[in-house]
């Protein structure tokens, strides 16, 4: 049973119930009131008959001719006694209830009911009249007293029909009234489960339901911004997992056919050593491609420890060990960085670095210089800019430079080897520094990449005991 | 001499192509982006186009847009073998699709058919002292027919089709019975000694130590 329902039937219940208590208490006060005038009445009479029988004296005569006196003139009737019955009213039957209970200080009465089922009031008195004890009872029909309770029951009845029909429509439009914001609710919650995830319940109102829509419309918000990232997230992963496969089978694509080519057939002596140098690069590129691709797993698993590194040396260290490659590329390397420390994870930011590195030679074929300026900013950041004199990137390609397996020229990246995941491994190690990483270039006169973290401590910084442990593994790095 | 054009900018596999065609008697053309594919395309006639459909300037798709109006076959080359892809691939007006890493023999053979299909192919073919009638499938050896059963001459035509090279048993399973290998080698072996016997190569079709068979040039 609905909710609805059941507060509908509460309040009939309800209703009912007071209705019918009220009315009951209101039958049974009016019915004791008459009752009660009605015994009143008969008592002042009573005590009238019993007053003139005694000023009738002793004589029985006088008193039966009293009595019959009485009888015209009231709508009594009456019964008389000494020892033996005196007199009584003709066609009159009276109750022997009342019998011995009557004093000459008290009158006795009681009512009951005739052979035809009429209501009758008895009254019974005791008069001492010169010796002799004289009873006289009377009879009083209250039937209409007894009618006038019928007859009030029967409209109560009516009445309380009348009402139970009022209060059960009232009570319908009442529920309905307020269970309706519920109801809307609950469809609204059976929509967003179909898929409707923009529906949204209406907020009407400041009572409890009212806050229960709005709770429920945060609910849905809050569900569906969660299903929106997640869709994004796996559309994402979608989108990569088919560039992987196309990245994957390119390389080997050229492999399989190679050594399909070598093992089935008799080839001239040049041609199988091409087919050998193409399994050979393409198998390399495979492991390229898997290297880098086991950086960024690993990247997007691990929480790195950061700690304040003193940033002149970690890029020194880069420096070092990536000179020998610069120099033979005819490429010239010139920093400016101040003493000022950051919190970084030292290794992280040195594959950054190279990265950069690596990508600004590889942009300069012909040679060229490369600027790294680095340091302290006023508003608390570090930042470094690393620009080279290359050949640029045209500027649609801007915003897609950190999408994973994008090339700007697919051939030029292919000929040094690599495999569309350098930059996209940049921003990955740059967002777990919860820095930012920005392309500025123009074709034909280079590109400019500025990383700027959060963290940075001006050169008076103090400098913790792991950050010289892991400079040390730095170095052991550039060693290798 | 049939004409082919290759578009694939990958110069490795374009290569590969080159060279497969190339020693099964085809004429290739080779371009590696999609700007230079759509001006050769305009200026010449090629027999066939096999196209890569990631392509740097236009891609494969946007170049059958100058494909179709000539009439000329194509064949698609790529990594993405999405059902989607290849609907709209061979709705777009390609007479097939063939996703990378691919056989060079599953090349060859996807070429041929296709050729095959455009009329572009002789329809017969004399190898070894036999001429070989394709769609009517007979075989002849100095005017006199020799019946062979289906699978047999299955079996005579690949070899037919890639003369000096050695087939490997699994290759031949795959192409001829049209299911995976299962290391089963009886079967092909049975099924070589029957030909050799029945078309008289015993001495032409030899067999390779530890790989299959090859058909002497």
């Amino acid at each position: 049973m609905g909710y609805r329902y059941k507060l509908q039937l509460m309040i009939v219940l309800l209703l009912a119930f007071s209705v019918g208590l009220s009315g009951t208490w209101l039958i049974t006060a009016s019915f004791d009131d008459a009752l009660g005038r009605e015994v009143a009445t008969a008592q002042t009479e009573q005590r009238m008959a019993l007053y003139m029988l005694a000023a009738a004296g002793k004589s029985e005569d006088a008193w039966i001719s009293t009595i019959r006196t009485l009888e015209q003139q009231a709508s009594q009737s009456f019964r008389l006694a000494t020892s033996d019955t005196l007199y009584q009213h003709e066609g009159s039957s009276f109750s022997d209830a009342l019998k011995n209970k009557a004093t000459a200080q008290n009158m006795a009465w009681c009512i009951w009911q005739d052979h035809t089922g009429a209501h009758l009031l008895q009254i019974a008195g005791v008069l001492e009249i010169e010796g002799e004890t004289v009873y006289l009872e009377a009879l009083r029909p209250v039937e209409e007293v007894y009618n006038a309770r019928a007859a009030l029951s029967r409209d109560f009845i009516w009445l309380m029909a009348a009402a139970a029909v009022m209060g059960t429509l009232a009570a319908a439009l009442l529920s309905h009234w307020l269970t309706a914001s519920l109801t809307r609710l609950a469809e609204t919650a059976r929509a967003i489960t179909d898929g409707d995830m923009a529906r949204r319940a209406a907020e009407n109102g400041q009572d409890e339901i009212g806050q229960l829509a709005k709770d429920f419309n945060t609910m849905a918000d809050r569900l569906s911004e969660n299903i929106h990232a997640l869709e994004q997230a796996m559309a994402r992963q979608e989108e990569f997992m088919a560039s992987f496969a196309h990245e994957m089978r390119t390389p080997m694509t050229s492999i399989i056919g190679y050594a399909d080519l070598l093992r089935s057939q008799q080839l001239p002596h040049e041609v199988r050593a091409d087919a050998a140098n193409y399994i050979f690069t393409e198998g390399r590129r495979l492991e390229a491609l898997s290297n880098k691709l086991l950086d960024l797993i690993v990247l997007g698993r691990k929480d790195f420890p950061r700690h304040p590194c003193r940033m002149k040396r970690l890029i020194a260290q880069v420096g070092g060990f990536y000179d020998q490659t610069l120099r033979s590329a005819d490429i010239a390397l010139h920093c400016r960085v101040d003493h000022a420390c950051c919190t970084v994870e030292p290794d992280l930011f040195q594959t950054l670095l190279i990265n950069l590195l690596d990508n600004a030679r590889k942009a300069m074929p012909e040679g060229g210089k490369i600027t790294l300026t680095a340091g302290q900013m006023q508003d608390g950041t570090w930042r470094m800019t690393l620009t080279d004199t290359g050949q640029g990137i045209p500027p649609e390609s801007l915003p897609r430079l950190t999408e994973a397996f994008y090339r700007v020229d697919k051939a030029r990246s292919r000929a040094s080897g690599g495999v569309g995941l350098g930059l996209r491994l940049c921003a990955e190690i740059v967002r777990l520094h919860e820095g930012t990483l920005e392309f500025d270039s123009k074709e034909g006169e280079g590109t400019t990449v500025t990383v700027t973290l959060k963290g940075g401590i001006p050169e008076n910084g103090t400098e913790s005991e792991s950050e010289n442990l892991a400079e040390t593994n730095a170095m052991g790095n550039a060693a290798d | 001499m049939l004409r082919i054009l290759i578009v694939e900018d990958e110069k490795p596999i374009s290569e590969l192509i080159r060279m497969s065609l190339s020693s099964a008697g085809y004429q290739c053309a080779c371009v590696y982006d999609g700007i230079a594919a759509a001006d050769l395309i305009e200026q010449e006639t090629f027999d066939l186009i096999l196209l890569d459909v990631m392509l740097p300037g236009a891609d494969g798709f946007e170049l059958m847009e100058y494909i179709r109006p000539k009439g000329t076959p194509v064949i698609f080359l790529t990594a993405r073998g999405t059902v989607a892809d290849r609907v709209k691939g061979l709705r777009l007006g390609a007479d097939d699709y063939l996703v990378k890493p691919f056989e060079i023999i599953e090349l060859l053979a996807r070429v041929e058919t296709v050729l095959r299909r455009y009329h572009k192919l002789d329809r017969m073919m004399e190898v070894g002292g036999l001429s070989i009638d394709i769609p009517s499938r007979t075989v002849m050896r100095d005017g006199l027919e020799i019946p062979l059963t289906k699978k047999e001459f299955e079996l005579l035509l690949l070899f037919a089709r890639n003369p000096g090279i050695a087939l490997y048993r699994e290759t031949i399973y795959e192409r001829v019975w049209e299911s995976d290998y299962l290391g089963d080698s009886r079967t092909v072996d049975l099924h070589v000694q029957r030909l050799r016997k029945k078309v008289g190569w015993e001495e032409k079709l030899k067999a390779v130590y530890k790989v299959g068979y090859r058909l002497e040039e």
